[in-house]
């Protein structure tokens, strides 16, 4: 991004946009770097109003040691090798004599273990986005390039010990070096005369570099959910019907190993909870057969659906989506073939296509790169792993709802709180779209602020029944005052439809707060039709959407069976 | 208008949002709302994406007005 380009983005009209705050944790001075990142978050986030609070200059950790981490949506910190020495700058006359290099690199030592703390502190709060050194060392031991000396060694050491604590905390989001080095070439970072000037040490082309990737850090893009697979020279290298299951191949040997890392990736996405399916042109028998190969490298039941006939693709897909109960556009479709997967982006325009390029390893790259900015995650939590099993599961339930719902062997636990620790819940508030109140999102600081109200109440659902567990599939945020209740924000997954929750959800809130009525705070969205049908089945206007219990009762009698079917546990 | 003053021109605006598009050639540092030091480093920062001419602090500490900046880059430019 051009810096004339940022600050046109930074004055454009906002106005009426809810406003968030973000830290930039940078001891030199913070422009350009400052203007660049709240541009990106702009960019990313274009209903709100962002803001970009910077610390004041020269000593990174004394001023994030220092800083109320409330009221900010998260903190990007830049640290460089002069905030963990000075004499590892350019700025400071400290010396660079030899017998300096012990006490360098224990200073360095000590900064890293106060950067630690300040950073868990601001953890708690916040999602954290962290960069090691960008800048070069400064020549304070001469070797004759390209060897390193042992100081060099040592303080990298010392580095990617902090980034490995970084990477398994909680809330930091360490950005990885080999994005930046991709993005940003290391000989062209540093701005010797702007830092000797005014202490900016960054190119312009470095700063939008590494400002774009904290902003993805910090306000990433939801992850896709599902991703639906060719198998003719796509998964496997030859045409199934012609070669036989034995004869499709995936490895070195067969000449076809670029199938074969495909092979891992997918397995790697289904362990991370992707949900994977084939649309295939094929006899099912044969594919049957061929997934059923042992030395497949992604194993058959990471599939589903497999959908093998010899109709449209398309058609395929519209299955498979159905069956997922999941969107388009959360949704990537990969084949060999250009003309099949024009035929599927022409139905489904929402949908990713990529197209599978054998003859052409470095596409498979360029794939893999693709992939995993599509589905990466900043953490992977019990319910992703819970998803492909779920839908299979539902999938293969009687059609019959009370019938099924009758044989489901159903447990639903509730969890009434205040704690605004609950990352599962905060997540699922904001990525679910379809059974939605209202379609609003919270931002971590508002999270925290409308749980410390003594009158408000959390409360999370998890679901298990005879197939398994579903996990945490429900939060609801609302106030409680005396004999009424408000709930504000209310989101089920997707995943727990037709089990008919909401309704034991909503029956066990007058239980448990004592409340006569309670009142939604409902509103249409694009896409929260269920929320407008379960209105419906219990008659509440859309525009009074207020309940009372003797209503509840009247209008839901399947709930007299809650007791027994849906025991609740608090 | 020459193709200096366009030039200059829109990166005044992007810096100094709240500048008439015709006062940008009369502008000051005293009359231009936001125009500080932290603004000058801005400026100078455009002014070298655009032209690829940077200016240390010393050179950009006289850039005093509109006309200060196109005289300073218009010495750079013709070498």
């Amino acid at each position: 991004m051009k810096l004339r380009e940022a600050l046109e983005i930074i004055h454009s009209d906002r106005s009426g946009a809810a406003q968030i705050q973000y830290l930039l944790g940078f001891s030199a001075t913070p422009n350009p770097l400052q203007t660049f990142l709240q541009a990106f978050l702009l960019t990313r986030q274009s209903s709100l109003a962002v803001g970009v609070d910077t610390l004041p200059y020269g000593d990174l950790i004394g001023a994030l040691e220092g800083r109320d981490p409330n009221g900010y949506a998260g903190a990007a910190i830049v640290v460089e090798w002069y905030d963990l020495d000075p004499r590892l700058g350019f700025r400071r006359l400290g010396g660079w004599a030899r017998s300096a290099i012990p006490d360098i690199v224990a200073t360095v030592q000590q900064n890293l273990q106060r950067l630690r703390a300040a950073i868990q502190r601001l953890a708690a709060a916040m999602p954290v986005a962290i960069s090691l050194p960008t800048l070069p060392l400064p020549p304070i031991s001469i070797t004759a390039p390209p060897q390193a000396h042992e100081y060099e060694a040592k303080l990298w050491t010392e580095a990617w010990t902090f980034a490995g604590w970084c990477a398994s905390r909680r809330n930091v989001r360490l950005l990885n070096p080999a994005d930046l080095d991709r993005d940003s070439p290391t000989a062209a970072r540093f701005d010797f005369r702007a830092e000797l000037g005014q202490g900016s040490p960054y190119k312009l082309a470095h700063a939008s570099a590494l400002a774009e990737l904290l902003s993805r850090l910090l306000a990433p893009e939801p992850a896709l959910k599902g991703l639906i697979t060719d198998l003719d020279d796509t998964l496997w290298k030859g045409l199934l019907g012609e070669v036989g299951p034995a004869g499709v191949a995936f490895t070195l040997q067969g000449g076809a190993q670029i199938h074969g890392l495909y092979q891992q990736f997918l397995q790697s996405l289904a362990e991370r909870g992707v949900l994977l399916a084939i649309a295939t042109k094929n006899d099912p028998a044969l594919v049957d057969q061929a997934l059923a190969r042992p030395d497949l490298l992604v194993t058959k039941d990471s599939f589903f659906p497999v959908e093998a006939h010899w109709g449209p693709k398309s058609e395929s897909v519209e299955r498979i989506l159905n069956a997922w109960n999941v969107g388009p556009e959360a949704v990537a479709f990969i084949d060999d073939s250009p003309m099949e997967a024009a035929e599927v982006q022409s139905r489904f325009p929402e949908l990713r296509c990529l197209r599978f390029t054998a003859n052409d390893p470095s596409h498979l790259l360029q794939l893999f790169d693709t992939l995993r900015q599509w589905y990466g995650k900043s953490a992977i939590r019990a319910e992703d792993r819970l998803r492909v099993e779920s839908v299979r599961n539902a999938a293969s339930l009687d059609a019959s709802r009370d019938g099924f719902l009758a044989t489901l062997q159903s447990r639903v636990t509730f969890h009434l709180s205040r704690d605004s620790g609950d990352d599962r819940a905060f997540e699922l508030l904001n990525k679910t779209n379809q059974f939605n109140l209202n379609g609003r999102r919270l931002t971590l600081p508002d999270w925290a602020r409308i749980l410390a109200d003594p009158e408000a109440f959390l409360l999370t659902v998890e679901y298990t029944d005879k197939f398994g567990s579903l996990g945490k599939i429900a939060v609801i945020i609302g106030h409680s005052r005396g004999a009424s209740a408000t709930i504000e924000y209310w989101a089920l997954s997707c995943r727990a439809f037709s089990r008919r929750i909401e309704h034991a959800t909503l029956a066990h809130l007058f239980d448990r707060l004592g409340v006569e009525a309670i009142a939604l705070d409902y509103a249409p969205t694009d896409r929260n039709g269920p929320v407008r049908e379960f209105l419906a089945g219990l008659e509440i206007s859309p525009k009074e959407p207020v309940i009372s219990l003797s209503a509840f009762e009247a209008r839901c009698p399947h709930l007299q069976f809650v007791p027994e079917d849906f025991p609740a546990h608090v | 208008m020459s193709d200096l003053d366009a030039r200059l021109s829109s990166l005044f605006l992007a810096a100094f949002p709240g500048l008439d598009v015709g006062a940008v050639r009369a502008a000051t540092q005293d009359s231009t709302a936001g125009w500080d030091s932290v603004a000058t480093v801005m400026l100078a920062s455009l002014v070298e994406e655009e032209f690829g001419e940077g200016f240390d602090m010393d050179e950009a500490a006289d850039w005093s007005s509109y006309q200060a900046v196109r005289l300073s880059l218009e010495k750079r430019l013709s070498g």
